[in-house]
């Protein structure tokens, strides 16, 4: 069995033992079942999928930055943003996004929080065309 | 001699007040729960992180990076300092700013500047006072500090390291050792130090990732995105530190309060009565000594 997860600086979205598991890694995706080669990879934004046991529907997760460790028996995908596709509406991420725009238009160009904000943009340019 | 009905005026003001300390020693209980916890919930990210990082380190020998690098002729540093937006926590955080001045007067004393960047309202007034302008202050979230306040102090300390505008950023912040102590901890996050990076992996024991991992794209370009990762785990992890430090050093504060008011009612019940009993005493003998000026 292959030991799954997936933990952002915040939480941890999920573990559990699972059967194959598929990164977006930033040379492609990357599928993996347990006893695959350990190697440490970046990530692009994308979607994960996790498959608990074969034959299943696999479980979604948008993740964007980052990187995934995977060893014989174990992958762990450290990502910068994660969220469970399942628990994403796509009205609330279009509003939000406008929130921030908003919010960004009234900060000076050297404001400190600039940088951040740009990138949640961003973050939440992804959950829409993942969601998509 | 006071007067019975001063004892009894300060014995009900003790009481409020540990009526006061008591509740605040209990909120504070209920609050290092929830602090512990989401110390925990960040933890295995941090460590999966630090364990990929001293792989990555190990693995290409040489490894360079503008983030690793120690600037020759420092001149500026950062001084990253955590404390409190509320007081009423013992030495919480004047223990912070007593090692963020001997950290200041050090760098004087070398000729380097040191700013500050400053989490919690404390440090913010104390900072005012000094007439120290910080680069950036955050208030109003010590108890809750979130990952974005980690990434725009971290973004802001590395892109200034970058541009060689700061050759060292130290963060000073307590660390909850646990539910009652706090140990105050001084650590360099720039540039990074890949030597503490192997120490703390010795410790951890099997944390060594296989000599035959791979690297993509290139052992370089994962290193390039770890860095910056690390630094903002590190910040945060200070920021989220120091809240259930902070709880942890307020009850303890609040308890030895409520401990002393304890006492001093004690002391004040027993002032109360002999004074009493003083003035009873008084009367009977004035009594007896009228009834005997009488008889005679």
């Amino acid at each position: 069995m292959l030991q799954c997860e997936i933990v952002t600086p915040e939480r941890k979205l999920y573990s559990d033992e699972v059967n194959f598991v598929v990164i977006p890694a930033s040379e492609g995706e990357m599928g993996i079942y347990a006893k695959h080669e350990p190697v440490v990879t970046t990530l692009k934004s994308g979607t994960v999928r996790v498959t608990e046991a074969e034959g299943q529907e696999p479980v979604r997760y948008i993740v964007a930055g980052g990187y995934a460790q995977i060893e014989a028996n174990r992958v762990i995908v450290l990502a910068d943003h994660a969220a469970a596709l399942q628990e994403l509406d796509e009205t609330a991420i279009k509003v939000h996004i406008d929130d921030l725009k908003e919010k960004m238009a009234d900060l000076k160009d050297d404001d400190p929080n600039r940088a951040f904000i740009e990138d949640e943009v961003k973050w939440n340019q992804v959950l829409l065309e993942q969601t998509r | 001699m006071p007067s019975q009905r001063d004892i009894k005026r300060r014995k009900l003001s003790v009481e409020s007040t540990k009526q006061i300390t008591r509740t605040m020693e209990m909120v504070a209980t209920a609050k290092i729960r929830h602090a512990t916890e989401r110390i925990a919930a960040a933890t295995p990210y941090s460590e999966a992180m630090v364990k990929t990082l001293s792989g990555v380190a190990a693995h290409s020998l040489s490894v360079e990076h503008p983030l690793l690098e120690e600037h020759e002729d420092k001149k500026a540093a950062i001084a990253i300092v955590v404390v409190s937006d509320r007081g009423l926590a013992g030495g919480f955080n004047s223990n912070v700013f007593r090692q963020v001045e001997k950290y200041r007067a050090k760098n004087d004393a070398a000729g380097i500047k040191t700013n500050v960047i400053v989490c919690g309202k404390k440090g913010a007034s104390y900072f005012h006072y000094r007439r120290l302008e910080p680069l950036m202050v955050f208030r109003d979230m010590s108890a809750d500090p979130t990952i974005q306040e980690a990434r725009e102090i971290s973004s802001y300390v590395r892109s200034s390291f970058l541009d060689h505008a700061v050759d060292e950023v130290v963060i000073f912040y307590n660390h909850a050792r646990n539910a009652a102590d706090q140990d105050l901890r001084e650590e360099v996050i720039l540039p990074v130090q890949a030597d503490a990076l192997k120490a703390s992996e010795d410790e951890s024991g099997e944390a060594e990732i296989a000599a035959d991992t791979s690297f993509e794209p290139s052992s370089e370009e994962v290193l390039d995105r770890l860095l910056p990762a690390y630094v903002e785990t590190v910040v945060y992890h200070a920021l989220i530190d120091s809240a259930a430090a902070e709880q942890g050093a307020r009850r303890k504060a609040m308890k030895s309060a409520t401990d002393n008011a304890t006492e001093m009612i004690e002391t004040l019940d027993r002032l109360y009565n002999r004074v009493r009993q003083g003035a009873i005493t008084t009367e009977i003998t004035e009594i007896v000594g009228g009834a005997a000026a009488l008889e005679e």
